[in-house]
């Protein structure tokens, strides 16, 4: 039957009678609907899309195969109305019938192959589909229909088809990857010359908001020509499309223009052409960045450059004298030389007309800070003051691989007679310039790391001696009325940039406990002190002054790292700090921050969870935020409810986006942005590598597992993890966790003596931490950053094996594959213990007198996740075998093996905790000792209560809660299978004497197990149960032993001021 | 010291120093990508020196005949780098594109009426009230739609500020 044409009053009278269709549709009437459609067909017999609409609402209540009938029907007579087939298409989804919906449209358009609507939808099918030959060879056929658009779609598809090729075979298919680049360039070729020169640069609305195609190439048409050069490695081509009559498209990239073509110029080999383009983008503007990097880049230090280089260079270039003018004009081009490019740097603060800092330091040099002078003035300074550090830094780097290189004390030449490296003189200029701005101290904070201790300590004593000069001119000055008055502002500035070096300072040298309270408290009190600042600022607003707080964190946590044993106290104080901070600083970030990791650090994972949702963290950020820095905090803290939730937020948001993301790539190629067609594809394979995707889905999986018994397959190239965390709002004190989330309290608690010195190495001064580094969750030159990869890699990949093994228990039935032998030794790799070594090592650990006192936490964690382990692989190898069996045998010894360590952690973990009131002294294998009772004051009051508390201490409630947290998070799913296959054995079958010991067993160690968490949990007890603020000045934390209630300290701070 | 670039898909995680902060909002991916594909060359992103993701804007052309225009939809800078003039710089930018790219009357921003700092700078840059929009955000706040002539509105028929303030379903883009 052919579809009736609608058209004109016939179409207005059909559109009329179908809207009651769609509102009953609406409001799921399928009933009604269902009778509407009857009575519409009535007039319109046979029409398609009232009959979609029927087998909607048959899907809709629940009849499937009378909606499957319907369709069949329809498909049978090929529909060829557009709209019919998009609401097709949707009911074919919903019916698991996406495929249909393909062969739907291609049967239309075969009908009408000219028809460009029906072409479009199939280009829309295939790119939906993600076949992008397809989508090609369609784009190819709507460029006759419909135009030059689809040419240009054609060739984008070229180059994604070119993209994936090499992306799945670099080797292999790394030929036709070359082929189809190569015909992605004629294409272009010929398209680019058939294109006239633009007459005007602009587009003009022609109907709606769709701009009208100008003539000339548009940006993107352009870009995607220069993608397609830089592809094939022809930087000297892409160098000149940007001169060529069609360069005036990348007009709308003008910011960036510069600094693209400076690269393309450098790739191609036209250095001295690439140095011009970077001097005429930092005429143009003094703060580009990108222009002052590969300029220096070009121009490099030479050998001899740190002996003439000299400090006070800045002053004695007068602008006439630029050499780099003739370097760079058309005449003379050629590559400047390092001097050239300094100088001219350097100069561009005089260029602008601004006063610079002397290097002599006078009272003169706040001149150009507190006069007011504008904005415009201030911001000018910064890129040329940076690019000096930034030289200095180059040469610095310079001399020290000289030095390394010679052997020789070429890195005297970094240090003058005064002890002060040319990059800490050049630090010192910036302070004093543009202390006052609040991101002097992210600016620096890259080449801190690069001073020594001597040079930091000698850059403390300049800007101290900066704020004396300040506080106190000399009696001449202040006598001028000329010169500025004291603005305290500016002194607030420089105090702040005098606590960061020192804290930087502190982190190489250390800080004893007491100097770390009173240096956290000072900062507090300077903090409170400057809060006049902020009389008229939005309370929401980022205050002058916050960085201190940040500050006075860090003091207490480096106090945690020097006096370890009674770190959970410092931790507390640093928490109420904050809490206390939190009462002037609502909306905070960095604050939220800080209180969510010290919180969870703290075994309080909801109060974790109420301060991060201040933040309103959502959508994108479940994957670059929550997924490292909340969800480990509550995996450690075994909280399910948290981590379920938090697992769901992520797949939910990569399913919407999986959902979406062809759609994205169909609006970018209907705007005419190609190149953001590629990126989308980019996008899209991005985020459905998300490592942290595949980490919440796999542990998605094993609860789904552990909970109702449905095992869940899991597809995951762990080869093809992407990293997108960002790590950069992360407090420096709360580095990001190397394996499985649920020992990430954990580990930080065990790591916390070793930090600093860890720091150290790895850094100088920790000033610069690897995690700091702008997206550096997937640079491939940092060590750590590779480290921290591998370890997810591996905690994902312990996950699906552990999962994999006890699916056994729970469908031995099943069509499961079984562990290759290779996965097994894999698993017990990432276990940490080597299989065959396995019970040899955990009966000797037990067979130590005293044993829950000798244990190492860390050993036994890991001694008991192997024996559970093994256990698990026995009982997968016994479960496939009936009656008596060696298996079987070995099952039952690691069972037991198991409920002995477990048993022997339980007491060994109460031991750390259950020292009574008057106890003065505890061994331990880490030879800590019970202390006096100490107060928890931050500043002002309280005291302890009880005395339990006094004996706590990182050892003590690291090992007695995290320990047992993490492996009961293991160990308690594992249990539930076993206890839950025994049971199910027991009742199927008659049980052999071998089955009933295992079911005894099995029984013993659940029981164990759960009788030791729950008395662990009513032991420990250590909640955040209260948090009280009291007229915004008072915070107090009381901290409860679980089982009684009674407080076993309190801890308070006074923030008053 | 900073550089100005595109706004590319990757930004999207890149972006938290920005949008951790209250003011600013996060939206769906939908959102982003749904202005990156019909407006890249609004889509701008100020970079700092170590590549740290500083501030950007996003903005869309839009309208019909007179009314067509620059609309800034989101122009937001890290709590640090503020007062260093990257909000202005970023809007003369996407000046720059309604002029040169699009060819627009004038460029348009919605601002809540309470967030004097901004709706300062606004001013200062030659933006003024146009209208009010009652109850135009969460919580009922009302937003003022402000403006500012492009060369080629002339006569600035474009930013002559109407009498009385209109409610959301009145505007004409939305």
């Amino acid at each position: 039957m052919s579809q009736p044409k609608v058209q004109g009053a016939h179409s207005e009278v059909w559109d009329r009678k179908l809207r009651p269709i769609y509102d009953a549709l609406e409001v799921k009437n399928y009933k009604g609907v269902i009778k509407l459609v009857d009575s519409f067909l009535k007039k319109f017999p046979g029409d398609h899309t009232a009959r979609v609409l029927q087998a909607w609402a048959q899907a809709g209540s629940a009849k499937t195969s009378a909606a499957n009938k319907s369709v069949d029907a329809i498909l049978a007579e090929t529909p060829t109305d557009l709209h019919c087939l998009n609401l097709l298409e949707s009911l074919l989804q919903r019916l698991d019938r996406g495929k249909d919906s393909l062969a739907a449209v291609l049967a239309a358009s075969a009908a009408h192959p000219k028809d460009a609507g029906l072409l479009q939808a199939v280009f829309d099918i295939h790119i939906k589909q993600y076949d992008y030959a397809k989508a090609q060879a369609t784009a190819m056929r709507l460029h006759r229909v419909q135009g030059a658009h689809w040419l240009w779609c054609a060739i984008t598809l070229l180059a994604l088809q070119a993209m994936t090729a090499t992306s799945a075979s670099p080797e292999g298919k790394g030929m036709q990857a070359k082929q189809l680049w190569l015909l992605a360039e004629t294409m272009l070729t010929k398209q680019v010359a058939a294109t006239p020169v633009p007459a005007n640069g602009y587009s003009e609305p022609e109907s709606g908001d769709r701009p009208k195609r100008a003539e000339g190439l548009t940006q993107q048409q352009h870009l995607l020509w220069i993608l397609v050069l830089v592809e094939q490695k022809k930087f000297e081509a892409a160098y000149q499309t940007f001169n060529s009559p069609h360069g005036g498209a990348l007009r709308c990239l003008a910011c960036d223009r510069y600094h693209r073509q400076a690269q393309f110029a450098r790739q191609a080999g036209h250095h001295a052409k690439a140095a011009q383009l970077c001097y005429l983008a930092l005429r143009e503007d003094n703060n580009n960045w990108h222009a002052t990097k590969v300029l220096l880049d070009i121009c490099g230090p030479p050998k001899d450059a740190v002996i003439n280089d000299h400090h006070d260079s800045i002053d004695s270039v007068p602008l006439a004298d630029l050499s780099l003018d003739a370097a760079c004009s058309e005449e003379g081009l050629r590559v400047p030389t390092w001097s050239e490019a300094c100088s001219f740097i350097e100069s561009l603060a005089v260029v602008k007309a601004v006063t610079l800092p002397q290097e002599k330091f006078e009272m003169q040099d706040f001149k150009g800070v507190t006069d007011g002078f504008a904005q415009v003035g201030q911001s000018a300074l910064r890129g040329p003051l940076l690019a000096r550090v930034d030289i200095a830094a180059r040469l610095s780097s310079h001399a020290r691989a000289s030095t390394s290189q010679e052997g020789s004390a070429n890195g005297a030449f970094l240090v003058n007679e005064q002890g002060c490296s040319r990059l800490a003189h050049a630090i010192v200029v910036y302070i004093r310039a543009l202390g006052h701005l609040a991101c002097c101290g992210s600016d620096l904070r890259e080449y801190y790391a690069l001073l020594s201790l001597p040079e930091r300590k000698w850059l403390a004593q300049q800007v101290r001696h900066t704020i004396e000069t300040y506080q106190n001119p000399p009696m001449d000055v202040r006598d001028d009325k000329e010169q500025p008055a004291l603005d305290l502002f500016v002194l607030l500035r420089y105090q702040i940039n005098l606590a960061e070096i020192e804290q930087e300072i502190h982190d190489l040298e250390g800080i004893d406990p007491a100097r770390a309270l009173q240096r956290a408290i000072k900062l507090m009190e300077l903090f409170a002190g400057s809060e006049h600042f902020t009389r008229d600022l939005d309370e929401k607003q980022r205050g002058p002054s916050d960085e201190l707080l940040a500050l006075a964190v860090c003091s207490l946590i480096g106090a945690a790292r020097s006096d370890p044993s009674h770190g959970a106290e410092w931790l507390m104080r640093a928490y109420l700090m904050v809490e206390a901070a939190q009462i002037k600083r609502k909306v905070s970030a960095p604050l939220r921050l800080a209180a969510t990791a010290l919180a969870g650090l703290l075994g309080a994972p909801n109060i974790a969870n109420e301060q991060f949702a201040m933040l309103d963290v959502k959508h994108v950020q479940r994957d670059s935020v929550e997924g490292h820095f909340l969800y480990p905090l509550f995996q450690s803290a075994a909280s399910e409810p948290l981590c379920a939730a938090a697992e769901q937020h992520v797949i939910d948001m990569h399913n919407e986006h999986a959902h979406r993301a062809a759609t994205t790539i169909i609006e970018a190629f209907n705007s005419g942005s190609f190149v953001k067609a590629i990126e989308f594809e980019q996008f899209r394979i991005r985020m459905a590598r998300s490592h942290t995707h595949a980490l919440m889905a796999s542990q998605a999986a094993a609860t789904k597992l552990y909970r109702t018994g449905q095992v869940e397959e899991q597809e995951c190239d762990l080869d093809q993890l992407r990293f997108n965390e960002d790590f950069n709002f992360r407090p420096f004190w709360y580095p990001p966790h190397h394996g499985q989330p649920s020992t990430a309290a954990f580990d930080w608690w065990r790591q916390l003596p070793e930090a600093p010195a860890a720091a150290v190495d790895a850094y100088p001064g920790g000033a610069r931490l690897w995690f700091q580094i702008p997206k550096v969750a997937e640079m491939e030159h940092i060590l750590e950053a590779q480290a921290w990869r591998q370890a997810s890699r591996d905690a994902i990949r312990l996950q699906q094996l552990q999962t994999r093994v006890l699916s056994f228990c729970y469908a031995p039935q099943a069509d499961l594959a079984p562990l290759s032998a290779d996965e097994v030794t894999q698993l017990a790799q990432l276990v940490g213990v080597p299989l065959d070594e396995l019970p040899a090592q955990c009966k000797a650990l037990l067979d130590q007198d005293q044993q829950h006192k000798a244990l190492d936490g860390k050993r036994a964690t890991q001694c008991l996740q192997a024996a559970v382990f093994q256990a698990a692989h026995l009982f997968q190898v016994s479960s496939a075998q009936d009656g008596a069996s060696p298996a079987n045998q070995r099952l039952l010894e690691n069972l037991g093996l198991c409920r002995q360590l477990f048993l022997a952690l339980v007491a060994w973990a109460n031991s750390g905790l259950c020292c009574d009131a008057s106890s003065t002294s505890r061994d331990t294998a880490s030879g800590s000792s019970c202390d006096t009772a100490s107060s928890s004051s931050l500043a002002t009051s309280s005291g302890t209560e009880g005395a339990i508390g006094a004996s706590w201490g990182a050892g003590e409630w690291t090992w007695a809660g995290l320990v047992v947290h993490g492996a009961a998070m293991w160990l308690g799913p594992c249990l539930q299978v076993w206890l839950r296959q025994s049971a199910s054995q027991a009742a199927a079958q008659p049980a052999s004497e071998q089955h009933q010991s295992l079911h005894k067993a099995l029984q013993d160690l659940g029981e164990s197990f759960l009788k030791g968490i729950m008395s662990l949990v009513l032991a420990l007890g250590v909640r955040i149960d209260q948090l009280n603020s009291q007229q915004g000045l008072v915070s107090s934390l009381e901290v409860w032993s679980g089982a009684n209630r009674q407080a076993v300290f309190t801890v308070s701070v006074n923030f008053s001021h | 010291m900073t550089s100005i670039r595109e706004f590319t898909c990757d930004d999207l995680f890149s972006f938290n120093s920005v949008n951790l902060d209250y003011f600013t909002e996060t939206y769906n991916l939908s959102f982003y990508l749904s202005y990156l594909a019909k407006w890249p060359e609004y889509c701008l992103v100020a970079e700092g020196p170590d590549g740290r993701c500083l501030g950007y804007i996003i903005g869309k052309a839009e309208g019909q005949g007179e009314d067509w225009h620059g609309h800034v939809t989101a122009v937001t800078v890290a709590p640090e780098s503020r007062r260093l003039g990257l909000a202005r710089k970023l809007m003369q930018l996407l000046e720059a594109i309604t002029i040169d790219v699009h060819n627009g009357y004038f460029v348009d921003l919605f601002v809540r009426k309470s967030n004097a700092t901004a709706i300062t700078m606004y001013t200062q840059m030659g933006y003024t009230v146009y209208r009010r929009v009652l109850g135009y955000y969460t919580g009922s706040e009302d937003a003022l739609d402000m403006r500012k002539a492009m060369p080629r509105d002339k006569d600035k028929k474009s930013i002559r500020p109407l009498k009385h303030p209109i409610t959301p379903d009145q505007l004409e883009c939305d």
